[in-house]
């Protein structure tokens, strides 16, 4: 089975996948699941949910995400990265989250996929650019090497239902595996390719194409003329094999499943081009960003990404994108009057074709989406972040409004989005304070226990939101705010001590940072997974100090007895904690 | 008022159901324990339907046993525009006619296979899944030459028929009688459309199909 | 085709739920698999239940006539019936409304599911699921929330305990949605119990469970248990509801992959919703079971952070 992996084979049609269905196929026994986003990317994955193996096929392409049918995960266009775990709306799935993404791409209108990374060597290069005729795709329940045997004694009948004498040929692929049958009509202006889809080690599918594409009013004739002799092709193949009756029945986890964590749990800094940039409103430029290799990192709606910026700063901004626009990031920067080199750089020095360094993205300002209502607030700037999460929910059944308030048309930025959102969004423009905060409580009202308000903007407008709401009878959990200028919001937890008893070395947990971070900044290499206290990946033994336990891997008599510690979210009580290490 | 003699995990009872919410037809179901308490075959209930089958309907004291004959009988007195059942256009309703015939088989197989697996019925079950595949071999052809034509259901109309709404669940559920559809697609993507007809209903065992937008 | 044969001692000599007693004195007998060996439950009504296991290889669900046959202890327990195919303990766990008198409490069906008990065992556990899986029943979107909850595991036995949620129609005699509070309790490695808030008596609980029969490895047979205090509503609706949960849970459990369940704490992704599930798979892992589960060959056994350095 080993042979042939590293290549490419045709696994669905693209006209398989119109209209949002969800495709499911195999290749060597690896179960696939392919879908394409609106954005006409498609996807190919394995078919599996990481957090409990559900088939990915059986759950719903909204377009821009694949949804798991059985807790509602959202997996992200292009990266697979999980972007929603509904059952804790107000946490960031960890990066780790990430499906496994079979390479893929699509041509003479089949996608093509292979377990591994190969070559760019095709089985079929067709020399002719038009889009070919694409055959019914026929699979055989006839093991791969029977089909090959049977298709090289196998004559087609090709033409408009003449008996057109036929030129057989089979062609041999440079890789040296026969996966495709090449055959022409004698007077060579058509020619069939027949392509083979190695499914499991029972199951092949045969793929097929006919070019150049015949002339419209013929097509249907030559589709059902091919089906049938495939049809035929297929009942003698099937018929010469003995036939296990077992065939019928379901394999039970005879294929290796293998665990797949998607690559790259750390992302560092990545490269990242100016694709284009524009003035989208008066002082706001809007910058698109695509990287110099690779794909993008997963992102969440009000996540933000730091920009690294030749002058030495840091910088950063909220991404604009909707779902599944994975291709580029989009962000907007406002000029600052007292830019100190941030804003001001980005305005007058960065241009298209520019690169520069990015790392995140980062997601502290996370929109939950189990409320059936949403109130958005955005002043000026602010409203990048919760551009992202009205798209994100423009997508769901959920209600929202999008309040944006500016000083006058002029500077309304990201217009170019709006259509979508209907009179979901309102714009308020050149309020005075009083009138903002006026506009505020009458958008407001009291609390009904069913909304959620998120608010970004100038500082002294999210704390008058803030107030008004809390005046209101609001709860602060229901009251979600992003201040504008991006400082880290330190954890609340005191700073303590770590010593490793194997190694001696003492090390300082800071607050903002968790003793796994330590450890890896200081070279001990932990292996982690969720990141978030439940799969019990980065356990190390305790031999001192009282720990602060915030994981649920551990029970409750384990927390007690104080002898293990979770280092991805548990910290400290006393002021060292001595390691196992 | 129509009253349903009805079991939810039955996929007899279900097309029922289906053509009910179609039609908006107002009715009320009443639960029979067909599992475990095989409530079909107590005395009561043989003097609804002597053959101790479900689903019946009472429809104002005129009692009808038999999906198809329930299905063609609402369709008839409910479709004012007579598509599901097209008693107008000869040879549709030769088509329906005859799909509706070929649904007879898939739920003699992939239905059955279902039973088996799911309630430990005594059948064949390796020449219920095997029947069931070729029959499926069948529809899957017939689907992908309907879309190659632009016709989105099993017969050549605009709108579904009970054609469609009869092999629906034989076919939707067969993969709890193990039998995989991995190898039909045009099969599959008929069962996306079909969820996402108005007022279309789910029944346990049924996932969504999304919408379309 | 050969079905595995079961070679853990743990399972081998657990009481398992093989068969609801109406059924085999109504409709038996009952012929039926436990951990990949062919039975069958007989008994009609007047007779002793008596159980046989054909030690026989199976082929396509058929027995081979020349098996021999082994008779196997029997014992009557909250509607089923319960054997064993090695050394069973005295004691089968209890449940002590089950006894109280004025509750009904009845099989509601037995239902095969074709993946393993382990992961129709983990199914149960779950609250996460309810707005997806049993959207309208057990749950509604948008309110997806896993509140915090409580996993104590001692004397062997888990529970959960303090978990909430929200509910449309938490059970049959429940009119709108509430808040429901439940405390689950897993008292047998294949028999999870839970236990809510009765919409009669909001002091007394109803309980609901299902003892899973492991057929084979990826074969199933939920056998549903119910414990109600309910008097509004008839026989055949409480069925109808259970049989929509399980007919709702099905398709999702058929297509769980791999069907054994994995117990490597890295094969899957939990997440704090998880809890029960988690202390769940670390129970089997501890009971030493192979058959029906995936072991993790790459456990760091005593030496927790062999991957450091």
């Amino acid at each position: 089975m080993a042979k042939g992996i590293a290549e490419w084979y045709p696994v669905a049609s693209i006209k398989d996948l119109r209209e949002r269905h969800v495709f499911q196929t195999e290749l060597f026994g690896h179960e696939l699941v392919v879908w394409q986003a609106d954005d006409g990317y498609v996807n190919v994955w394995e078919n599996r949910c990481l957090h409990r193996g559900s088939r990915l096929s059986v759950g719903i392409n909204d377009g821009a995400e694949l949804v798991c049918a059985y807790h509602g995960w959202r997996y992200a266009n292009q990266t697979a990265g999980c972007t929603y775990i509904p059952a804790h709306p107000s946490n960031s799935p960890a990066r780790t989250i990430c499906n496994r993404v079979y390479p893929s791409f699509v041509r003479h209108g089949f996608v093509w996929s292979a377990l591994e990374q190969c070559s760019d060597q095709l089985v079929v290069e067709l020399t002719n650019d038009d889009e070919p005729l694409v055959l019914r795709s026929l699979p055989l329940d006839v093991p791969l090497e029977e089909v090959q045997k049977h298709l090289q004694n196998c004559e087609f009948n090709l033409g408009e239902g003449t008996d057109d004498q036929v030129q057989k040929h089979k062609y041999a692929p440079a890789v040296g595996e026969p996966y495709s049958y090449k055959y022409r009509t004698s007077n060579s202006s058509f020619s069939v390719h027949l392509m083979l889809q190695p499914f499991d080690d029972k199951k092949t599918v045969i793929h097929g194409l006919v070019t150049p594409a015949p002339k419209k009013e013929s097509r249907l004739d030559w589709l059902l003329s091919l089906n049938t002799q495939l049809a035929k092709f297929r009942e003698e193949v099937e018929s010469s094999i003995s036939v296990d009756m077992g065939r019928w029945l379901d394999t039970d986890d005879t294929h290796a499943h293998q665990v797949s964590q998607g690559a790259g749990s750390r992302v560092s800094e990545m490269e990242v081009v100016v694709s284009k940039r524009w003035l989208t409103a008066i002082d706001i430029v809007g910058f698109e960003l695509r990287p110099v290799e690779g794909g993008l990192p997963t992102f969440q709606p009000g996540a933000h990404v730091d920009l690294h910026l030749p002058n030495g700063l840091s910088r950063q901004y909220s991404l604009i994108n909707g779902p599944g626009e994975q291709d580029r990031y989009q962000i907007g920067v406002k000029l600052e009057q007292n830019s100190r080199g941030g804003s001001k750089f980005l305005h007058e020095e960065l241009h298209e074709g520019d690169q520069l360094l990015l790392s995140g993205p980062h997601n502290n300002f996370r929109l939950r989406r189990d409320t059936p209502q949403t109130l958005l607030f955005a002043g000026g700037i602010g409203l990048t972040p919760l551009l992202a999460m009205a798209q994100a929910l423009e997508r769901t059944d959920l209600s929202f409004i999008l309040h944006y308030f500016v000083q006058s048309s002029e500077h309304l930025a990201f217009q170019e989005r709006f259509a979508q959102f209907g009179d979901q969004l309102k714009t308020h423009l050149g309020l005075s304070p009083a009138e903002t905060e006026q506009r505020v409580v009458e958008t407001l009202g009291s609390y009904d226990h069913l909304s959620q308000v998120y608010a970004c903007g100038p500082p002294a407008m999210i704390s008058m939101i803030r107030e008004t709401a809390m005046s209101l009878g609001w709860p602060p959990e229901a009251v979600h705010f992003e201040y504008f200028k991006n400082e880290i919001i330190l954890d609340e937890f005191s700073a303590f001590e770590i010593h490793l008893a194997r190694s001696g070395m003492t090390l300082s947990v800071d607050s903002g940072s968790t003793i796994l971070d330590v450890l890896r900044e200081n070279g001990v290499a932990l292996a982690s997974s969720c990141e978030q206290g439940a799969c019990g990946t980065c356990e190390v033994g305790l031999l001192e100090g009282e720990p602060n336990h915030q994981d649920v891997y551990l029970n409750e008599t384990e927390h007690e007895a104080g002898t293990r510690i979770m280092t991805c979210v548990s910290r400290s009580h006393s002021d060292r904690l001595v390691l196992d290490i | 008022m129509v009253t349903l003699y009805d079991y939810e995990l039955s996929v007899n009872c279900y097309k029922v159901r289906l053509l009910l919410n179609f039609l908006s037809i107002s009715h009320q179901l009443h639960p029979i324990d067909f599992f475990p308490g095989w409530e079909h075959k107590s005395e009561w209930f043989k003097e609804v339907n002597p053959l101790g089958h479900i689903p019946v309907i009472d429809d104002d004291g005129y009692v009808l046993r038999d999906a198809n004959a329930i299905l063609i009988y609402l369709a008839t007195k409910h479709d004012t525009l007579n598509s599901w059942y097209p008693v107008e256009q000869p040879s549709l309703l030769g088509e329906t006619a005859q799909w509706m015939m070929f649904a007879e088989g898939t739920t003699n197989t992939a239905s059955a296979a279902r039973l088996h697996d799911s309630l430990g019925y005594e059948f064949d079950i390796d020449a219920c899944r095997a029947g069931a595949h070729r029959l499926f071999r069948t529809l899957d052809e017939h689907l992908w030459f309907q879309e190659q034509r632009n016709l989105n259901w099993v017969c050549s109309a605009e709108a579904p028929t009970l054609a469609d709404l009869v092999l629906f669940p034989d076919v939707i559920l067969s993969e709890e009688g193990g039998v995989n559809r991995v190898s039909y697609p045009a099969i599959r993507r008929w069962t996306d459309r079909f969820r996402r007809l108005p007022r279309f209903t789910l029944m346990a065992g049924v996932l969504e199909a999304g919408i379309l937008t | 085709m050969f079905a595995a044969r079961c070679e853990d001692a743990a399972l081998l000599d657990l009481w398992h739920p093989v068969a609801a007693i109406p059924d085999v004195r109504e409709r038996g007998p009952v012929s039926t698999q436990l951990l990949g060996q062919m039975l069958v439950v007989s008994g009609q009504e007047g007779e002793e239940i008596s159980i046989k296991e054909f030690m026989a290889p199976m082929v396509h669900g058929q027995v081979f006539n020349q098996g021999r046959e082994v008779s196997l202890p029997v014992r009557e327990a909250f509607g089923f019936v319960w054997t064993s195919l090695g050394a069973p303990p005295e004691r089968l766990f209890d449940i002590p409304e089950f006894h109280e008198t004025d509750r009904w409490s009845e099989n509601s069906g037995s239902f095969r599911v074709h993946t393993s008990a382990g992961r129709t065992v983990e199914n149960f556990l779950d609250l996460a699921h309810f707005p997806f899986v049993h959207e309208g029943y057990l749950g509604e979107q948008p309110y997806t929330e896993v509140k915090d909850y409580s996993v104590t595991f001692d004397d062997r036995e888990i529970w959960a305990t303090g978990c909430e949620f929200y509910q449309p129609i938490a059970a049959v005699s429940a009119t709108d949605g509430q808040v429901t509070k439940y405390t689950y309790r897993l008292a047998h490695p294949f028999c999870p119990l839970l236990y809510k808030t009765s919409p009669v008596d909001p002091k007394r609980f109803d309980v609901i469970g299902i003892f899973v029969q492991p057929m084979t490895e990826v074969r199933a047979c939920a056998h549903q248990f119910l414990s109600l205090l309910d008097e509004t509503n008839d026989d055949a609706t409480i069925k109808r509801f259970q049989a929509i949960i399980f007919g709702q849970d099905k398709p999702i459990l058929e297509n769980q992959v791999p069907k054994r369940l994995p117990l490597g704490s890295r094969a899957e992704t939990p997440i704090t919703a998880d809890k029960t599930s988690i202390q769940y798979r670390r129970w089997l892992t501890e009971l030493g079971i192979s058959y029906g589960v995936i072991r993790d060959n790459t456990q760091r056994d005593s030496e927790p952070c062999s991957e450091i350095f």
